[in-house]
């Protein structure tokens, strides 16, 4: 009767145990190895990561640091338009004429674009522009040199509108038109 | 004589023997189940005891590839890996920017090259949509509808404007007033293109006889029509009459 007894606990004890720990902890085994399987890819991609931003490193580095402050310029980190005002206003006196009626618009990621359409393809690009208008006078020689300047000035801005109305200067009794502009500033979003 | 001893018990000798029988069976198979049992509780602590220790290998195992993980992504810099997406993103925005930048003093190069000088402009407009298309409109005046014809001939065959339309033709007392609007093809103003040398501006007239054009960088705003009171208008040389009115006149 006792080894009857002895034999029901033994094989009671032996199941308790393997189901109680023995499996749930086997499935905790199980999960673990799948997480080690995916550390060991994570670090496999790490080391080619690695490699790879080695060689882009060393490209990087090839790079003059005069460069990249140019290309910096050329699309700034934010609009700065204070500063293109300035740029555009020193290289019109350097022509002898004038920036007047200044206007500045939304960003054209604020604003939606101009359409639809437009507004959907901002959204994927990676800068955001504004227009700035503004108006100004002086002779076609001057205009067509400022506007030389313009187009291959290191800050791109592209020329959305131009208007060009006859004027005449009664002090120098020569022809001068208003040119009446809106170019588009960009920047890095 | 009686027997030597008597039976102490009421249960048949018999029946005893198969007690003994039985009970000897019983005790093998209880034995037989306590030898189960042992083997079960000892596999089960085996298999416990095995998956414990595997349990705790692959925990500090897993400990120490979080470690690495760790140090790997240090290793990246992730500052560096910040400024270096950046010059990327900078790049290829700026030659996204760069290839659809134009140049627009291009149309007053082909204006000074193409405009003959019995015609001049005395407004221009510009616009450059969204969608890429580039509009031109402006007012002029020219000495005679025949000059207005040649000028539209050549501002066809010059490439860069496309669609010239002439319209309000009035002839007054300072020479016949026109309105023009004409569509810009944007590969001729592109800048990229002006700068590589492949743009048709780079030509603009070439190849086009453009008889009695005004001087270069001569603008094209200032050359004055000749009154109509001053002569008769004189087609420059080479200059057919139009054979139909340009479009649009009135």
């Amino acid at each position: 009767m006792i080894k009857n007894l002895l034999s029901i606990a033994g094989l009671a004890l032996a199941g308790g145990m393997f189901f109680l720990y023995t499996q749930p902890t086997y499935d905790n085994v199980q999960v673990l190895k799948e997480r080690m399987s995916q550390y060991d890819q994570a670090l496999d991609k790490a080391s080619e990561l690695q490699q790879l931003k080695q060689s882009l490193l060393s490209r990087f580095n090839a790079f003059k640091t005069e460069d990249l402050d140019r290309l910096r310029k050329l699309l700034p980190d934010h609009v700065d338009n204070v500063r293109l005002i300035l740029d555009l206003d020193n290289l019109a006196a350097h022509h002898g004429m004038a920036l007047q009626n200044v206007v500045i618009s939304e960003p054209a990621s604020e604003s939606g674009g101009a359409s639809v359409i437009g507004s959907i393809g901002l959204g994927h690009r990676r800068f955001d522009s504004l227009t700035l208008k503004f108006s100004t006078r002086g002779s076609y020689e001057d205009f067509a040199a400022f506007l030389g300047d313009l187009e291959t000035s290191l800050r791109i801005v592209n020329v959305v509108s131009l208007g060009l109305v006859r004027e005449s200067d009664v002090l120098t009794r020569g022809l001068t038109y208003r040119y009446d502009i809106t170019i588009r500033t960009y920047w890095l979003k | 004589m009686p027997s030597a001893s008597p039976q102490p018990s009421f249960i048949p000798r018999e029946m005893q023997q198969v007690s003994v029988v039985n009970r000897a069976h019983r005790g093998g198979l209880a034995d037989l189940f306590i030898l189960i049992s042992i083997v079960f509780l000892v596999a089960s602590v085996a298999l416990a005891v095995g998956v414990f220790l595997y349990q705790q290998y692959l925990q500090s195992s897993s400990a120490s590839k979080v470690d690495q993980l760790e140090r790997a992504k240090a290793a990246f810099e992730p500052s560096l890996i910040l400024e270096l997406t950046r010059v990327d993103d900078r790049m290829r925005a700026a030659g996204e920017i760069l290839g659809g930048h134009t140049a627009p003093s291009a149309i007053f190069r082909m204006l000074e090259a193409m405009t003959i000088t019995t015609v001049a402009f005395r407004s221009f407009d510009f616009a450059a949509t969204e969608s890429g298309n580039i509009s031109v409109k402006m007012d002029g005046v020219a000495d005679s509808v025949n000059s207005i014809a040649l000028q539209a001939d050549l501002f066809s065959k010059g490439g860069m404007i496309t669609n010239p339309i002439f319209s309000n033709i009035n002839r007054e007392t300072d020479g016949v007033h026109f309105n023009l609007s004409a569509l810009v093809d944007p590969a001729a103003i592109n800048y990229a293109q002006i700068v590589s040398g492949i743009s048709p501006s780079q030509n603009a007239g070439g190849g086009v006889v453009a008889p009695a054009v005004l001087p270069e960088n001569v603008s094209p705003f200032e050359s004055g029509a000749t009154p109509p009171a001053a002569g008769p208008s004189n087609p420059p040389a080479g200059a057919a009459p139009p054979a139909t009115p340009p479009a649009g006149s009135n």
